[in-house]
């Protein structure tokens, strides 16, 4: 698949997320498409195109966010890096593995982001920070299988034609 | 011993240093990146509510039916408002008080909400250029949404009352006992700071306190559904139900001050 195909497709995704994906909260949490986006992006192209596109991920999600700084531009590049160190070390070619993959990044990314916030003054019950980092955790985890399943023959597609060409 | 690869290091620290620097100048782009984004959002808004039509049409059938049996009932209400608005505007004159202005507000449709789950923020498709300015007040037909925290020139973010980073000075409107409102991210609202001897019971109404200055005072917030302590035991807590449905938001007013 084409790098700009693919960011089209993140678009389209953040803008989904935005609007249709409200209604399908469950306790006022719903699955982190972007994210999901991001572990794609960095698993399936080169680390340097990989890098870019979770760059332009992180900003797609600091536009939408009430936040003062872009703390997903700088977390998700740092997310991307993590994952291709990871995927040196160990396979990672199974839906499970994306899942699981997921749903750790979900939860680092939960402490990492709360952590940051409450050095700038914002604060949150810890019943709150709980629910919204398990669930969105398990949510994405589910989200992930069904993206992947939906978004690997399109990756797949245009990567057989380049063999082909 | 580390070998450090001058070129790479010089390329990371480069990259590093452009990701840094962009995290920085995103925030301030936000309202013309959103701008770019209304239209499909509004777009994608629209898809959305016309299927719900569809799809909710028997539900839609039975509320209109409610409704229009409520707009009777308060028809003739309003009729017996009037006549106190017109004793009170009369008893006024009298004792020379000065009348309470009403307040402009200018109606916008909700096109979007935040991407994540740490916040509850709703995107309006109106901004400085129909007269809204960040820190107004966004009010429904039913009570208070939030606030304006970011307004752009052709759309503008609300933060919502769930968010938890938003407080309001509350009081309680039977007996005016004063506390702060804050949102959990869920369905509920929590009022803090209540004396133990606080009165306070289910179902009484909180509205606004006009302490702040930021709300105006009156507006509806929510309704008791249940009163606790604190953990530290120094205090009282009262769980609200919001009278505005929060995750529902089709359209907002917001006022003008």
């Amino acid at each position: 698949m084409k790098t700009t195909a693919y960011a089209l497709l993140v678009c389209a995704f953040c803008l989904l997320q935005a609007t249709w994906l409200n209604a399908l909260k469950v306790f006022s949490v719903k699955p982190d498409l972007l994210l999901i986006a991001m572990i794609i992006a960095t698993l399936n192209f080169k680390p340097g195109k990989a890098l870019a596109l979770s760059v332009y991920i992180g900003v797609l999600k600091d536009v939408f966010s009430p936040f003062p700084v872009g703390l997903h531009t700088l977390l998700f590049p740092l997310w991307s890096l993590f994952i291709v160190a990871l995927s040196k070390k160990i396979v990672i070619d199974s839906i499970l593995l994306y899942s699981v993959l997921a749903a750790i990044i979900v939860i680092l990314q939960s402490i990492g982001a709360r952590t940051v916030l409450v050095f700038l003054g914002e604060t949150m019950p810890p019943g709150v920070f709980l629910r919204i980092m398990i669930l969105g955790a398990l949510y994405t985890a589910f989200a992930m299988s069904v993206i992947w399943k939906l978004v690997k023959p399109l990756i797949e597609y245009r990567d057989a034609e380049d063999t082909i060409l | 011993m580390f070998r450090l690869n001058k070129k790479k290091l010089g390329i990371a620290g480069i990259s590093f240093s452009c990701v840094l620097l962009l995290a920085v100048i995103v925030p301030l782009t936000r309202p013309s990146l959103l701008n770019v984004l209304k239209l499909p959002l509004s777009f994608l808004q629209f898809v959305s509510d016309e299927f719900n039509g569809f799809v909710f049409y028997h539900r839609n059938m039975i509320q209109n039916a409610i409704l229009k049996k409520e707009i009777a009932i308060l028809r003739q209400k309003l009729i017996e408002y009037d006549d106190v608005v017109l004793e009170n505007a009369r008893l006024n004159a009298l004792f020379d008080f000065k009348q309470k202005t009403s307040y402009r507000v200018i109606a916008a449709r909700v096109v979007g909400s935040s991407v994540d789950d740490w916040s509850s923020v709703a995107i309006v498709d109106k901004g400085t250029s129909q007269g809204i300015r960040n820190g107004f007040v966004a009010v429904g037909y039913k009570g208070l949404i939030g606030r304006v925290i970011e307004a752009g020139s052709r759309s503008s973010k609300v933060m919502l009352i769930n968010d938890p980073n938003l407080s309001v000075s509350a009081v309680v409107q039977r007996s005016r006992q004063e506390g702060l409102v804050s949102g959990s991210l869920s369905g509920s609202l929590v009022m803090r700071y209540l004396p133990l001897e606080s009165d306070i019971t289910v179902s009484d109404t909180i509205i606004t306190s006009g302490l702040s200055q930021v709300y105006p005072k009156g507006i509806p917030i929510g309704k008791v559904v249940s009163v606790g302590y604190e953990f530290s035991g120094l205090s009282r807590y009262a769980l609200l139900k919001p009278f505005v449905e929060l995750s529902r938001l089709e359209e907002v007013l917001i006022i003008i001050p």
